[in-house]
């Protein structure tokens, strides 16, 4: 099996057991990035002079016999709506071109501590709104499995690049879906943890009250590790958790033989190829000594609705300080009105535009208070369902990924109408991989927990998919060739 | 509610193609319905769905900004050690 198919794990022993340098790794990581590029176009701006530089200082350590840190030699691959310090970031839109952030994000910081390989900024709909990749200043990400379908969105680079092994680990940023419904896409693991439990600090905002860094890997070990090296508080966000990981301790393992909850409307609502997989993965899950129940949560198109207000509100109030004047390119005018003015019109794409329009008609009428008592609702669906089961189990998309053009407007609007609800309720999220489609499309389930439940979740993740054994690797490989 | 999408236009500091009004002001409409099934839905007198544990502001401490040279630098244009703004609107706009 090639390198790039390795986990975090089987890649770390090589290091150790000093059958590779992390150069050599490194290298190896670099060939499949020039190799699948052309065809999946998962990075906006590379950054393999920094990763080469971090291999360096990790073979010096090796070299001097010094311990290595738990991500040593390992590819990530990063959003490009987190800053890293003197690196371009767009945010997948025309008007931060030529922007370069003049500090780095805290959970990047964290990362380079551990010892991951920086591989590149990773494509993304502009300002991560969007689910199909198709919202990129840049041009679309190419979905590695079928490279005329939607890798999905907003963090299609991201998912991508993990799925066709040109990182072996990478970060995203989760509003109502951006990983998880990418993950599906891709035939990869991906976790929106609970609100507050990563650092927020240099990841451009979309929606407050929702966005959340996330991340993705092909296995569900390789998103804990992760994940443990995330968590924790950072007095730079102020919704950052002081005691995230005493909550995530509290909320304890997964109890053997538990009750976990299968949503009816969630299900019923998926098309007939999700619900064939989801149906075997519940199979599975019950020959593992789960015991399952049927529960309603019936609010799913209202949140879906009151999430469009939320996000297009906070989304306008956000973005309105990008206008020329102060970050990336503008567009000059004959006074500074004009110049916000051009600036924005020309540097806002579409579906930005969109929103905000849509945002500020809200807050100039009604709708917002609304949205957010039915967002309380949603959130109090789930504290009543969670009283009789451990965690939901669900489908992450109503579809496998959508072809890149001509698809149907409705599949596009529905893309994450059941990562939403998650979203809305602060609450934490994983989608595995678990079969694929009679197109050989990946399908992925949706496993959902009461706050700060993620290790339990990673820990049945890791149940399903050990009991389900499907392999997450593209055959095509995004290059006509598996290795 | 009516939409006037001119004002709308201004608030937002945008401007739009006739043709990309018209499709706005549709979607505009479109979403005012579906906003009208909103009161369908219990949402009151349930407690808080919300409670955070152990969330707490930080201590608003001062703490030493960015390098002025760096932040500069990502300025479109500047004068010395200031952002230089294009000229203001002219009394007669």
């Amino acid at each position: 099996m090639p390198l790039y198919t390795e986990t975090v794990g089987e890649l770390r022993a090589r290091i150790l057991k000093k059958e590779r340098t992390v150069l050599e790794l490194f290298q190896t990581f670099v060939q499949r990035l020039e190799e699948t590029e052309p065809r999946i176009r998962a990075f906006i701006h590379p950054t393999l002079e920094i990763g080469r530089a971090q291999a360096r200082r990790l073979d010096q350590l090796v070299k001097e016999g010094k311990p290595l840190p738990p991500l040593a030699g390992i590819p990530l691959a990063i959003k490009d709506n987190l800053a890293l310090q003197g690196v371009p970031m767009t945010c997948g839109e025309a008007i931060l071109q030529g922007y370069r952030p003049p500090y780095t994000a805290t959970v990047l910081k964290a990362l380079d501590e551990a010892g991951a390989l920086f591989m590149g900024k990773t494509n993304m709909d502009a300002f991560a709104m969007g689910s199909s990749g198709l919202h990129s200043h840049y041009g679309p990400t190419y979905n590695p499995w079928q490279v005329q379908c939607s890798p999905g969105g907003s963090s299609s680079g991201s998912a991508a690049s993990v799925a066709v092994g040109s990182a072996v680990l990478a970060v995203g940023s989760d509003t109502g879906g951006s990983v998880r419904q990418p993950a599906a896409f891709c035939g990869v693991v991906g976790l929106r943890p609970t609100y507050g439990l990563f650092s927020r600090y240099g990841l451009t905002a979309l929606s407050s009250s929702m966005d959340q860094v996330g991340v993705l890997a092909r296995r569900v070990e390789d998103v804990a590790l992760l994940c443990q090296t995330m968590a924790g508080h950072d007095q730079r966000d102020a919704t950052s958790i002081p005691e995230g990981p005493i909550l995530l301790a509290r909320q304890g393992i997964l109890p053997e033989g538990c009750t976990l909850g299968v949503a009816r409307e969630y299900r019923e609502r998926a098309g007939e190829a999700v619900r064939k997989i989801f149906d075997r993965a519940i199979e599975v899950l019950e020959e593992e000594g789960f015991r399952i129940q049927e529960v309603s949560l019936p609010h799913l198109d209202r949140a879906q609705t009151a999430y469009a207000i939320i996000n297009s509100v906070e989304g306008a109030s956000n973005l309105a300080r990008f206008d020329g004047l102060r970050y990336g390119k503008a567009w000059r005018g004959e006074d500074w009105q004009r110049t916000a003015l051009r600036s924005r019109s020309e540097g806002l794409g579409s579906e930005v535009q969109r929103r905000i329009l849509l945002g500020n008609h809200i807050l100039k009428g009604k709708g917002y208070e609304e949205a957010q008592s039915i967002r309380g609702r949603v959130a109090r669906d789930f504290q009543s369902v969670f009283q009789d089961v451990q965690a939901l189990v669900t489908p992450t998309t109503l579809t496998t990924a959508f072809a890149l053009q001509g698809e149907d407007p409705q599949a596009l609007k529905d893309a994450d109408l059941l990562t939403i609800p998650a979203a809305l309720a602060s609450l934490p999220a994983l989608s595995v991989p678990c079969g694929s489609d009679d197109r050989g499309l990946p399908v992925g389930v949706q496993l959902m927990g009461p706050k700060f439940s993620d290790i339990m979740l990673l820990q049945l993740g890791q149940r399903l998919e050990g009991a389900l054994d499907w392999v997450p690797f593209p055959k095509g490989g995004g290059d006509g060739k598996y290795g | 509610m009516e939409i006037d999408l001119q004002q709308l236009m201004v608030y937002s500091c945008l401007q739009l193609s006739p043709k990309e009004q018209e499709k706005m002001l549709e979607e505009l409409r479109d979403f005012a319905c579906s906003v009208r099934f909103f009161p369908e839905v219990k949402t009151r007198g349930e407690g808080d769905p919300f409670p955070s544990p152990g969330q707490k502001l930080r201590e608003d401490i001062p703490e030493q900004g960015l390098n002025p040279e760096e932040v500069l630098g990502q300025a479109p244009d500047r004068e010395g050690v200031y952002f230089r703004m294009p000229r203001g609107p002219r009394r007669d706009t």
